[in-house]
């Protein structure tokens, strides 16, 4: 059956239907939260999130683009909204206690710098990249967000944002620099087994 | 040859497969040559790997998710049912007929004042192209500037209540507001454009059911209409998995104190058949990216409003907490082809 098909099936209450968009979305979808999370843990509740949002949202949807479509955008929405969230709680408590797990977790980045050559290299640098994206400024994490995690092109992301390609361009080519510099400044922290307060003496 | 700084976009662009031949060869060429941007390159190329590099959901993700909604209770499978009829807050139906006036006469008569997205030169402090913000301050700044209302739109509300008046009387609902006529004599002008229309008969449909003046509304903007179901905030470890009490904190009462309804399921307003827009959303704590490119205005109220195509509408409040914005009406299949996305002012 075809992604159209089922869609229709699901609006009309067709769990099973639905249940085989969740099988062929999942990884795309998850992939999408994982990033812009920083973190599996938070990026696997958003992913159910956003399939449960388009659940009940299923009536709404006019089939004018595909669900596919359809339900990334929802996805990337809720994740935006998910940000937002955590900024606003890192603001009302900025505080960070060495306890705190989520806070002092530091982006292990193996000292060849982001040359990873085990897997676990490269899921650490895979998290440390999603981190780094939180801490954009928004305009470098809007042009990277839609360039590296929705694989959109120069001319779509271009329409998306109205603005011109050139402009995408050249905003890609410093998100990107920027995105080095972050994660450059975060590999001076120490490693968690320290009780020292993470080094943020700026060398480099 | 060129320099370090040029080479930096010739490298991004070589991630992402858009480089001419020429260019191709301009950066093999520096390369070669300068070791700092070889290096660079590296870098860059495996960040771009990692961020693009996909996941694979957890075992067990889809059925985890197929559970949860089986075992959701009724209310969270919203039904394509029949619209149902629903009391709108005297106000804000009359701030939204307003609105849709405002449009309808700005668009028609000051095309030049009409404040559309990105492209006008009117955007004051909207400028999309900020100066960039290399700080990486840790500071996720979603848009965050509100103008200030155009005095000239003082002037066209002015002249539209006026004219409002001395039409009165087209609409059939008892104590119907002023704009609602108003709208009902410029449909005729709004002809031509695919936003807010609507019929007169409507107001007959709506007074059909309860009337509008019983609904408290003191102008606090609440809204004492059911709220959709409202879904739990997901990453918060400490919330328990209620339905529908979540994401209730900043949804305000209505005057006499009555809480919304939270388990009524999504229906349809009283005015669908005239319903300009397909749902209206508010956004208390400024808009998202996605709306730079929609048209947009300053209502009455000084609040900035977008109308967004009716697809986008549904992608957008599907995917927003109850928490940040309060999804008033969400009207399924009302074939409106526009929602309204207003972004409360901040001050």
């Amino acid at each position: 059956m075809t992604e159209q098909e089922l869609a229709a099936l699901a609006r009309q209450g067709d769990q099973d239907a639905f249940a085989q968009l969740v099988k062929a979305n999942q990884n795309k979808v998850y992939t999408l939260c994982v990033r812009m999370a920083g973190n599996p843990e938070d990026g696997e509740d958003l992913a159910q999130e956003a399939f449960l949002r388009a659940w009940r949202s299923l009536p709404s949807f006019q089939g004018e683009s595909s669900f596919s479509t359809w339900l990334y955008r929802l996805t990337s929405n809720l994740c935006i909204d998910f940000l937002r969230r955590e900024k606003r709680r890192k603001q009302a408590a900025p505080l960070i206690s060495l306890d705190d797990e989520e806070d002092s977790r530091p982006a292990e980045i193996p000292d060849r710098r982001f040359l990873p050559e085990s897997e676990l290299e490269r899921r650490e640098l895979r998290n440390a990249v999603g981190r780094g994206i939180q801490k954009l400024s928004e305009q470098h994490r809007q042009v990277l967000v839609l360039r590296e995690l929705e694989g959109l092109s120069y001319g779509e992301i271009a329409a998306r944002l109205g603005m011109n390609e050139g402009t995408v361009k050249s905003r890609i080519a410093r998100a990107r620099l920027a995105l080095r510099a972050i994660l450059l400044s975060d590999g001076n922290f120490s490693p968690p087994a320290s009780s020292d307060i993470v080094k943020q003496n700026g060398k480099e | 040859m060129r320099n370090c700084e040029e080479v930096l976009e010739l490298i991004s662009a070589a991630l992402d497969g858009a480089l001419t031949d020429g260019e191709q060869r301009e950066l093999d060429a520096h390369l070669n040559a300068c070791p700092v941007c070889s290096a660079l390159y590296a870098e860059l190329s495996a960040l771009h790997k990692a961020a693009g590099e996909p996941e694979e959901a957890p075992a067990g993700f889809a059925q985890q998710v197929m559970c949860r909604i089986a075992a959701a209770p009724e209310q969270d499978r919203p039904e394509p049912a029949a619209p149902r009829p629903k009391i709108i807050p005297w106000r804000r139906w009359a701030s939204l007929a307003a609105v849709a006036a405002i449009v309808v006469l700005a668009a028609v008569t000051l095309p030049s004042q009409l404040r559309l997205g990105s492209g006008s030169s009117d955007t004051a402090g909207r400028s999309y192209d900020a100066p960039e913000n290399e700080s990486g301050s840790g500071e996720i700044e979603l848009y965050d500037a509100i103008e200030e209302p155009d005095p000239a739109w003082d002037d066209l509300e002015v002249s539209f209540a006026t004219t409002a008046q001395a039409d009165a009387g087209a609409g059939a609902v008892k104590e119907t507001n002023d704009a609602e006529s108003s709208i009902a004599a410029h449909s005729a002008d709004a002809g031509a454009l695919d936003i807010p229309k609507s019929e007169p008969t409507a107001a007959e449909e709506a007074s059909g059911t309860e009337p509008i003046n019983t609904v408290s509304d003191n102008g606090a903007g609440a809204p004492d209409i059911p709220m959709p179901k409202s879904t739990p905030p997901p990453p918060e470890p400490d919330t328990a998995e209620v339905p529908g009490s979540a994401g209730l904190n900043s949804i305000t009462y209505g005057a006499d104190g009555s809480p919304p309804d939270i388990n009524m399921p999504e229906s349809v307003t009283t005015f669908s058949e005239s319903e300009a827009y397909c749902g209206i959303l508010v956004l208390t704590d400024g808009p998202l990216e996605e709306l730079e490119r929609c048209e947009s205005f300053v209502d009455d109220e000084g609040n900035l409003c977008y109308l967004v195509p009716a697809e986008d509408f549904y992608a957008i409040s599907a995917g927003l907490e109850a928490e940040n914005g309060e999804v008033k009406d969400t009207v399924a299949g009302n074939g409106a082809e526009y929602g309204l996305i207003i972004v409360e002012s901040l001050s």
